[in-house]
């Protein structure tokens, strides 16, 4: 009788706490749910978000966009703005991140009360020039134009077998290969970047990619080729990048190649007219990347 | 036993199957048309997640959509499926010259294995509204980062807003294409619309090769949109993407309300490819009606070469 009477007590403390459990899980507030509870109320809040593959890249046009915003209010509503005002609003500026898929989605807001009363950074306590983390855009001052840099560039599909005599052959963007150089010795230590190059294997011992290389080996889409540039540069590492057209013709350089896919297929390095696999340590060819696209950089 | 069954079903996530519903925050006042936009985005948004995960093609009977639209999503869901990542999206009604607008829906797409898709996976698609509240299209808005990389240029407000302008007219105009939408086009470019295309000329001469060369040709607007309704009655699909673009006001004081925009485009149909440069002379003295008075193409590279970036048409070839 008094097992019974347990059992009973045991299965209604069970039905108990299952039921809070589904309550609490039907109340939690996911960062997508905070995301939109906050667009409802767009009277009391400004607010703009970015989604891509990176964190980083995504919160960095978030609060770029959100700059924007803030910016367009704060005239809209005859308040100053400027770029000290700016800068006394960053400690406002409230972050959530959400996920989509794979995909980081940075929502960046603002209570508009804390616009109305913020007061401008005294200029001794502004931080140094902004660096624009994302694509190269100009700096305020003059300066030559850097070229953009887009996450990745479109490879242009095969040629229709249709066409009349007058349309041009889309141009494969790799173009075809100087005749191949002599065969290299040892591979020489590259001027630039500062890592020396991982070259052919002592025999006997395995290829090992260096630190740097494995680096880029994480790096498997082409859209996240830009971020990763990007990061390196905003590190100070990275002094000049571009499209493989733009490539220097003598200087050392890493390249990301990717096909239509938008996968990256190889990761070389070009030490003056050689070009070296990342992943095998073996003298490469552009010539085997026909119908890809690549990305350049060098390092400090 | 069956209450212990109910409350583990409850504790289950409630996220299995859930319908997409869409939330317009702001910016529609009128509370029957705010809900029966809803409705019909909720109701789209869902039909597209389940044909995606059934891997079959669009319903419509259901949707109540306008025959245009029908035609419109068939397409784009002919050039790549996709679906919407959020089962919660809130966004603001934005009020455009012919109805109401709801923007920054999330994307992802889905092409199918054996055609090539140049763009990112994730999209941000565009809805638009007649001032009924019917859905009047849906289209996809530019990359993220090509309308990034021109909302930084921007010089002072009003330019801000007039490069946020210039972006949605260069999305319609894309999607103009993609969707074979003549009427549209019909509207943007002005009647005495200067058009000019290049194409390249192979040579030779006593069968020895000669470079190529680029030779001009210019067409009318009505020249232009008779052929062009030629090519979208004779190719299923049309692509068109942009993967570069250039903004530049125009440099005189008196002509601020005139931009170039200059966009890389690839062309892609059912039988033709190609890749060049679109240059567009855009006019916003009426911004709720910009229209195009220039618009040039040109191929990309000539004799294996990138075209030089001083060949390219800009704003500074065109006398207003």
């Amino acid at each position: 009788m008094r097992n019974e009477r347990n059992n009973t007590m045991q299965k209604r403390l069970l039905v108990i706490v299952l039921c809070v459990m589904a309550m609490l899980n039907g109340f939690a507030q996911s960062p997508a749910d905070q995301i939109n509870a906050i667009k409802q109320q767009s009277d009391a809040y400004l607010f703009a978000e970015y989604t891509s593959t990176t964190e980083d890249y995504s919160a960095d046009n978030a609060k770029f966009l959100l700059e924007t915003e803030i910016q367009n209010w704060l005239t809209a509503n005859g308040l100053p703005y400027s770029d000290e005002i700016r800068q006394a609003v960053q400690p406002k500026m409230q972050k959530i991140h959400a996920m989509r898929g794979e995909l980081h989605r940075i929502f960046y807001y603002v209570n508009k009360s804390d616009l109305r009363n913020v007061q401008p950074v005294a200029k001794a306590e502004q931080e140094g020039p902004r660096i624009d983390a994302m694509i190269g855009m100009p700096a305020p001052a003059p300066q030559p134009a850097e070229e953009p840099l887009y996450p990745f560039e479109d490879p242009k599909p095969a040629p229709s077998p249709v066409s009349t005599p007058t349309q041009e052959e889309p141009v494969a963007e790799v173009p075809a290969a100087e005749p191949e150089p002599a065969p290299a010795p040892a591979p020489q230590p590259a001027k630039n970047p500062s890592e020396s190059v991982s070259g052919e294997s002592e025999e006997g011992l395995p290829y090992v990619p260096s630190k740097f290389a494995q680096q880029m080996m994480t790096v498997t889409e082409a859209n996240a080729v830009g971020p990763f540039i990007l990061s390196l540069k905003n590190g100070g590492k990275v002094t000049a990048y571009g499209k493989y057209n733009t490539m220097p013709a003598d200087d050392d350089c890493y390249l990301f190649v990717y096909n239509r896919e938008l996968k990256v297929v190889a990761y070389l390095n070009k030490v003056g007219h050689n070009l070296y696999n990342l992943q095998t340590g073996k003298l490469d060819s552009i010539d085997n990347y026909k119908g890809c696209g690549a990305w350049w950089f060098q390092l400090n | 036993m069956r209450k212990l069954f109910i409350c583990l079903l409850l504790a289950l996530p409630m996220t299995m199957w859930a319908d997409v519903t869409v939330t317009i925050s702001d910016g529609i006042d009128n509370e029957t048309l705010k809900s029966k936009m809803e409705a019909g985005m909720s109701a789209l948004l869902t039909e597209i997640n389940n044909a995606q995960a059934e891997g079959r093609a669009l319903n419509f009977a259901p949707l109540g959509l306008d025959p245009s639209v029908q035609i419109s999503l068939s397409m784009l869901w002919e050039n790549s499926p996709f679906l919407c990542t959020d089962e919660k999206i809130t966004e603001r009604g934005l009020t455009t010259p012919s109805g109401y607008q709801v923007r920054n829906i999330p994307l992802l797409m889905k092409p199918k294995a054996n055609r090539n898709f140049n763009e990112t996976e994730y999209q941000e698609a565009v809805i638009s509204f007649d001032k009924k509240g019917n859905i009047e299209s849906f289209y996809l808005s530019l990359s993220m980062n090509l309308y990034m990389s021109v909302i930084k240029e921007n010089k002072e407000i009003t330019d801000l807003r007039r490069r946020q302008l210039i972006l949605d007219y260069v999305e319609r105009f894309r999607t103009a294409y993609n969707t074979k939408d003549i009427d549209f086009l019909e509207q943007v470019f002005s009647d005495d619309a200067l058009i000019i295309t290049g194409k390249v000329i192979s040579q030779k001469k006593n069968d020895i090769k000669l470079p190529d060369k680029i030779v001009y040709t210019k067409q009318t607007k009505t020249e232009y949109l008779g052929r062009l309704r030629q090519v979208f009655k004779k190719n299923n699909y049309i692509k068109v993407t942009f993967d570069e673009i250039k903004v530049m006001r125009h440099p005189s004081k008196k002509f601020t309300d005139f931009y170039g925009v200059t966009l890389h485009q690839g062309y892609t149909s059912s039988s033709y490819h190609d890749d060049g440069y679109l240059f567009l002379l855009w006019d916003f003295r009426d911004e709720e009606h910009p229209i195009i008075h220039v618009r040039t193409w040109q191929p990309d590279a000539i004799n294996g070469e990138r075209l030089p970036e001083d060949e390219v048409f800009s704003i500074y070839d065109f006398e207003i």
